[in-house]
């Protein structure tokens, strides 16, 4: 019950959902105790004042028997709203429990429900009233009935959504694993994640339930005389309303008031549930406005003819209270061939770093950099008049289901690419297009043109994302975890391509990866990103004999891979990863650090080069040696 | 040893998944439609009373019922009268009318074409409004962009999605039709009658459907693929109409299909507001006056073609998604 | 000491475009006190096998044998109690827990599902259920959306003790978390299983993570197991190509060339394995399609011999039982 308190409080948050909820109490006070106030004088008959317009002592005139007509409407209330709610108790009664069938029942009977769903909605509502006013007679009963069973498809089509996401749960599967009841797992487990979002459900039904009712008492079908809603109010005055507008005036209002106040809770009630459920940290309220990006000067590694020169590159976006950086002046380089790996964990702001590159930062994010170069054109200030992001950088994304467009074939969407910027006529492009499949080893290249990317298997449509990206002549190729979603031969696969074609066409590639593994098979460099930051930057061969980086350090010590010792612990770091709206003065990292120190605390370290000139690391106390796990879980070190 | 349990035969619906997938459906909308029938065969037998009698009227001899009922064919058996019906149905005699003593299939004829008049062009209005305004405020307020609009939007279409168009129709009578006089407020001739009914038929419509459109558009601008037809730096009428648009198809034509089928309660709605003489005004008034015969045939006219309207979307929508045949039940 | 017997045991399901073996005449046993590891990729069947276990999915013929005694032979009461012992922790650590209970009170349940226990010893078997798994005592009264999903795990697992299972069947449980989480969870299993003399069943798909915490691994392809050996020598010598093509694909720290792919560079369309021969043909380097010899391939299934060749290994060409 707490629970539900709670969701009423959220939802009184919004002026909407307050005004609504309000509205609704009055109209339940209104439907108790309106007859009771005004009944007689919605009842009695005045002949004296009969079809009379507005004035001081009837506000909304008179009807044809000199009954007062705002009484009529304050009282007409109660048989609106009950009607209402009865309806939705049939439809619910109905559909909720046709809804539930195939989850409790089987797969069998799904069909069985879909075929009586499918028949209760062939028919309009007005149809099944018009029917059932024929043979039960005109009147309330029909009109209930006959909206009922229109409303029941769609708590039925709710509840088994609802039904089968709940039943295939982890949760649920976890509860029988542990043996519970039934009983107990329906009524524990199931119901509860079901009932909140229908009765959300109800109170909007309630709403259109109680518009349907009035239409259908307005046609003569609902409500009938002596008794009186507001659409048989509303018949009765309409065609007096070129003499006396205001008899219609007060249904007409009483209606919309009804239907908006009742639609308006159930959305707001909706949205404040949707808000409970979900498992996104929202940055909690309060919080400091975002501490201002650090002036630190990071070094930069020197190379000759570089295709890409960062400086001080961060993201940043607005919240409700300040905004945050989930990525903070980030300076790299990566030279002509080269293969760079960016290593992180979630929240590390990596496959944001990619995304700002390509110009692809969802609005409202904001990408401000000191120094943007690519392939020797400044973009600095986010312009690029000759297009060199569109030819010359590659993406390739993740999720491989989603980024082909699934309604248009493979073939358009390689084509494109050459006719839009390399000017080629249809036939060139799909000659180029049938070129680049087989540059990527995709079986079959022409027929493939024609398939759509659901026809294909993950592995395969990311050759086609591969292919797409060559389509140009990119001198960069960016992939974002472009394997996370494969298996692990797939994987192989696709990384020996990416470094083949980099290879062949001398094509750097920036690699994001949360796989240190795969970034050292790949690529000759890595830069670890913790919180925002590069923390360290260094030769991928190099990793073997130890990072200097407490993270970095503590990242290879924490991960199994084919040659750790099995028979000793793993090291794992204590504490999670910073949320970004959330972050601490100094280094990000100093919280969870074995060896920080109060200067870590104060002051954020800058990436600075070490002798070597070709390793940077962001420590005020880097580690030396190779990284060994040893019993306890600390790593043991000199001090640096 | 066999790992994949095949299907013993390669069957004709595999063969041909298109043809076998028109004709599962057209097979399930026969046995709607069928049952449609039986229906409302069933309904005038589920009366209570006597509609002969009560036709006839409480002095008339037996000897007369029982004529009108034979004449009626009440006396066959209840089998043969249903074949009767359909029949009837399929030959154009579906009665007559016990109010106006004029042939059904006369009174419906004369006004049909004004209620699919009506309902015709609402349809147009609506879809084209919705779509346009639903689009265009989808693409002002993308990722929280103009939250202003989206707040302005968001209210006044849900304000006017609320508003029945009984009530609507209402409010436009008294306003353009007693205050203003711009336009008639009942059925005559010429264009300037059906301002008013189309207007209380779509403005509600208009605010319910854009709301969805923007939703739609939203999820479709905001998804992956957007995001990669970006990155290929493509102009941006390209992005919208290859891209986006072909995507927003199956959802507009289940829309339209929903928008046909919710017309016809509108319609009726509106047509007694508006007094207009169509099939709207000739339902409510038989079913108050107990004029079965003219009932039925509307109640079939109108269920057959909402059955038709769903079959002919649902295979349009069938046909051009290219995954919806592979996920068909 | 509770040990799983699975023989033959195959599960069957019904899709629109035809029906699917995903688990295919599979025998294989998890001893008392042994981790055993099942990795394999995508369309393997170990989660399904592992959901047959625990009785989340129903075989279509074979047996499965608790403790010696055959789940098929005993009534469904009799069943749910021998099926106790035997609990599962998932992948997903955002539908593992009911977001509408709190931490405290899914403890509880859980508890409460083997025997009956007052309010009162109740609160402080919840308590002792988190030390065990390392959380703080106060996350009892927390929502599973305030817990980050390394914590989410762990209640997961807490959740699982309070049974007192003696298996432990853990699938991906921390393909889905963060590396800096995952040694924790593994140190944690590792723990536990000392501590409590637990049994695990340990599938993933990453072949280092299964590789370090078990002591032997079976290799799932297509429904099969077609390999079964210590995790070291199975790890060294490998018998079957799927294997080899594992173990190759698995990136190592170090970068290390390795030269020759042990799988054909192709992407395959259709995965599903031909009627006869054996069904890793269509990717075998060692099969017919590089040596045309090696016609055996296509004409027998190596499963039926597996029990005679080292490592148990489905494949002609595998060293025969010393």
């Amino acid at each position: 019950m707490a629970q539900q308190r709670g969701l009423v409080r959220t939802a009184l948050r919004t002026p909407t959902g307050a005004l609504a909820l309000v509205t609704v109490v009055l109209l339940i006070v209104l439907a108790i105790v309106a007859p009771m106030i005004w009944g007689d004088k919605a009842t009695t008959p005045n002949v004296d004042h009969l079809l009379e317009g507005g004035s001081a002592e009837h506000p909304l005139g008179t009807d044809n028997i000199g009954r007062d007509l705002l009484a009529r409407t304050l009282v007409a209330t109660r048989l609106s709203l009950v009607l209402s709610v009865l309806i939705v108790l049939v439809g619910a009664g109905i559909g909720v429990p046709l809804g539930a069938l195939p989850t409790v029942l089987g797969r069998r009977s799904a069909r069985l429900t879909a075929a009586i769903t499918d028949f209760a909605l062939a028919y309009p509502a007005l149809l099944l009233a018009i029917f059932l006013s024929v043979i039960l007679g005109a009147g309330p009963t029909a009109a209930v009935l006959a909206l009922g069973i229109a409303s029941a498809p769609a708590f039925a089509r709710l509840t088994q959504t609802l039904a089968a996401s709940v039943a295939g749960s982890d949760y649920v599967a976890a509860a029988h694993v542990l043996g519970l009841s039934r009983r107990r797992v329906l009524f524990r487990h199931v119901l509860p994640n079901i009932a909140e979002p229908i009765i959300l459900n109800v109170t909007i039904a309630i709403g259109y339930a109680l518009l349907a009712l009035s239409g259908l008492s307005f046609l003569g079908l609902g409500v009938q005389p002596p008794s009186y809603d507001w659409g048989q109010l509303l018949t009765a005055s309409l065609n007096r309303i070129y003499v006396a507008p205001e008899a219609a005036l007060g249904p007409c209002v009483a209606i919309v008031i009804a239907g908006l106040a009742f639609n308006g809770l159930g959305e707001a009630l909706a949205r404040a549930a949707s808000t409970r459920t979900s498992y996104v940290r929202s940055p909690r309220r309060g919080t400091a406005a975002f501490t201002p990006i650090l002036p630190i000067s990071d070094d930069q590694r020197v190379i000759d003819d570089p295709v890409l020169v960062v400086e001080g590159l961060t993201v940043t976006f607005p919240t409700g209270d300040g905004s945050i950086a989930p990525v903070r002046g980030i300076s790299f380089s990566i030279g002509n061939g080269e293969r760079i790996a960016i290593v992180g964990e979630s929240g590390s702001g990596k496959s944001l770093t990619a995304l700002s590159l390509a110009q692809l930062v969802p609005h409202p994010g904001t990408v401000r950099a000191d120094r943007l170069e690519f392939v020797g054109r400044d973009l600095t200030d986010g312009s690029d008049p000759d297009n060199v992001v569109g030819t010359s950088m590659a993406m390739v994304f993740q999720d491989t289901s989603t980024s082909l467009n699934p309604a248009l074939r493979i073939g358009t969407q390689l084509s494109e690419v050459a006719e839009v910027h390399g000017g080629l006529r249809r036939t060139e492009a799909r000659r180029r297009a049938v070129d680049r499949l087989r540059e990527v080893r995709l079986s079959g290249p022409e027929r493939r043109l024609r398939q759509f990317p659901h026809e294909l298997s993950g592995g395969m449509r990311q050759r086609v994302m591969i292919a797409v990206g060559l389509m140009g002549e990119p001198r960069l190729i960016v992939a974002d975890e472009p394997t996370s979603a494969l298996d692990v031969t797939v994987q192989q696969q696709i990384l020996r391509l990416l470094k083949d074609i980099g290879d062949d066409t001398g094509a750097s590639c920036l690699l994001i990866t949360h796989d240190i593994a795969v970034a050292t098979e790949m690529c000759d460099r890595i830069l670890v990103m913790y919180a925002g930051r590069i923390v360290e930057d260094i030769d991928a061969s190099r990793l073997w004999e130890g990072p200097t980086h407490p993270y970095t350090r503590a990242l290879l010590a924490a991960v199994p891979d084919m040659d750790t010792d099995r028979d000793v612990e793993l090291a794992s770091i204590p504490g999670r990863p910073p949320d970004p709206a959330d972050l601490p003065p100094g280094c990000a990292f100093a919280p969870r650090c074995a060896f920080a120190t109060d200067k870590c605390r104060e002051d954020a370290p800058p990436l600075l080069l070490d002798k070597t000139d070709s390793h940077r690391v962001a420590c005020w106390h880097p580690q030396q040696g190779s990284v060994v796990a040893h019993e306890d879980d600390r790593l043991e070190s000199e001090v640096g | 040893m066999v790992s994949l349990a095949a299907p013993a035969r390669v069957g004709f619906a595999d063969k041909h998944p298109t043809a076998a997938f028109v004709l599962r459906r057209t097979g399930r909308m026969i046995i709607l439609l069928l049952l449609l029938l039986v229906l409302s065969f069933a309904m005038i037998h589920l009366v209570p009373g006597d509609p002969v009698r009560a036709e006839l009227g409480p002095r008339a001899p037996v000897s007369a019922i029982e004529a009108r009922r034979a004449e009626l064919g009440l006396d066959q058996p209840i089998p043969k009268q249903f074949v009767d019906y359909v029949r009837g149905l399929l030959t154009g005699d579906l009665g007559t009318s016990t109010t106006s003593h004029l042939p059904v299939s006369e009174v419906i004829a004369e006004r049909l074409p004004n209620s699919a008049k009506l309902a015709g062009i609402a349809f147009v209005v609506i879809m084209l409004f919705s779509l346009s305004i639903g689009m265009i405020a989808a693409i002002v307020t993308r990722n929280g962009r103009h939250s202003g609009t989206e707040l302005g939007f968001t209210t006044t279409t849900g304000f006017f999605a609320t508003v029945p168009e009984f009530v609507l129709g209402v409010a436009l009578v008294y306003v353009f039709g007693v205050e203003l006089k711009w336009f008639p407020v009942a059925y005559e001739p010429g264009v300037a009658a059906y301002v008013l009914p189309v207007a209380a038929l779509s403005i509600g419509s208009i605010a319910a459907l854009s709301r969805i459109v923007r939703v739609e558009t939203l999820d479709v601008l905001g998804a992956d693929y957007m995001r990669t037809a970006r990155s290929k730096r493509l102009p941006a009428r390209l992005m919208y109409l290859r891209h986006a648009l072909p995507n927003m198809l199956t959802s507009t034509l289940t829309l339209g299909g929903l928008l046909l089928s919710g017309l016809i309660g509108g319609t009726v709605l509106v047509e007694n507001v508006f007094a207009w003489p169509g099939l709207g005004t000739a339902v409510v008034d038989s079913v108050v006056a107990q004029d079965y015969a003219l009932a039925q045939a509307i109640m079939v006219l109108l269920g057959a073609t909402v059955l038709i309207i769903n079959l002919v979307v649902d295979v349009i929508i069938g046909l051009i998604d290219p995954r919806s045949t592979i996920r068909e039940l | 000491m509770t040990a799983i017997d699975v023989e033959r045991l195959s599960v069957h399901f019904h899709a629109r475009a035809g029906s699917v073996m995903a688990v295919d005449e599979v025998t294989m046993s998890v001893p008392p006190g042994a981790v055993v590891g099942l990795v394999g990729e995508s369309g393997s069947g170990k989660s399904t096998l592992a959901r047959a276990i625990v009785g989340l999915v129903s075989p279509t013929s074979g047996s499965i044998r608790i403790d010696g005694s055959d789940l098929a032979t005993q009534s469904a009461g009799a069943r749910r109690r021998a099926r106790l012992p035997v609990q599962m922790i998932f992948q997903d650590p955002n539908s593992s827990l009911n977001p509408r209970m709190t931490v405290g009170a899914a403890l509880s349940e859980a508890l409460g599902a083997r025997e009956r226990i007052g309010r009162g010893t109740r609160d402080e078997e919840v308590a002792e259920l988190l030390d065990l798994v390392t959380l703080d005592r106060r996350v009892a009264t927390a929502y599973p959306r305030e817990l980050s999903g390394g914590q989410r795990q762990r209640v997961a697992i807490a959740r699982a003790l309070a049974v007192k299972p003696d298996v432990l069947i853990c699938d991906e449980v921390t393909s889905a978390l963060d590396a800096s989480v995952t040694g924790a969870i593994l140190n944690l299993l590792r723990d536990l299983r000392r501590e409590l003399g637990l049994s695990i069943l340990f599938i993933s798909h990453n072949l280092a993570v299964v590789r370090y915490v078990s002591d032997q691994i079976g290799v799932m392809y297509l429904g099969r197991i077609v390999e079964f050996a210590e995790a070291e020598a199975l790890v060294r010598s490998p018998e079957h190509p799927y294997t080899s093509a594992l173990l190759d694909a698995v990136p190592r720290l170090g970068g290390v060339d390795v030269e020759a792919p042990a799988e054909l560079d192709r992407d395959v369309d259709d995965l599903q394995p031909p009627d006869r021969g054996c069904a890793f043909l269509p990717r075998c380097s060692a099969g017919p399609l590089v040596d045309p010899t090696r016609e055996i391939c296509a004409a027998m299934d190596p499963q039926a011999e597996a029990s005679a060749r080292r490592h148990e290994a489905a494949c002609h060409f595998a060293k025969a039982e010393s």
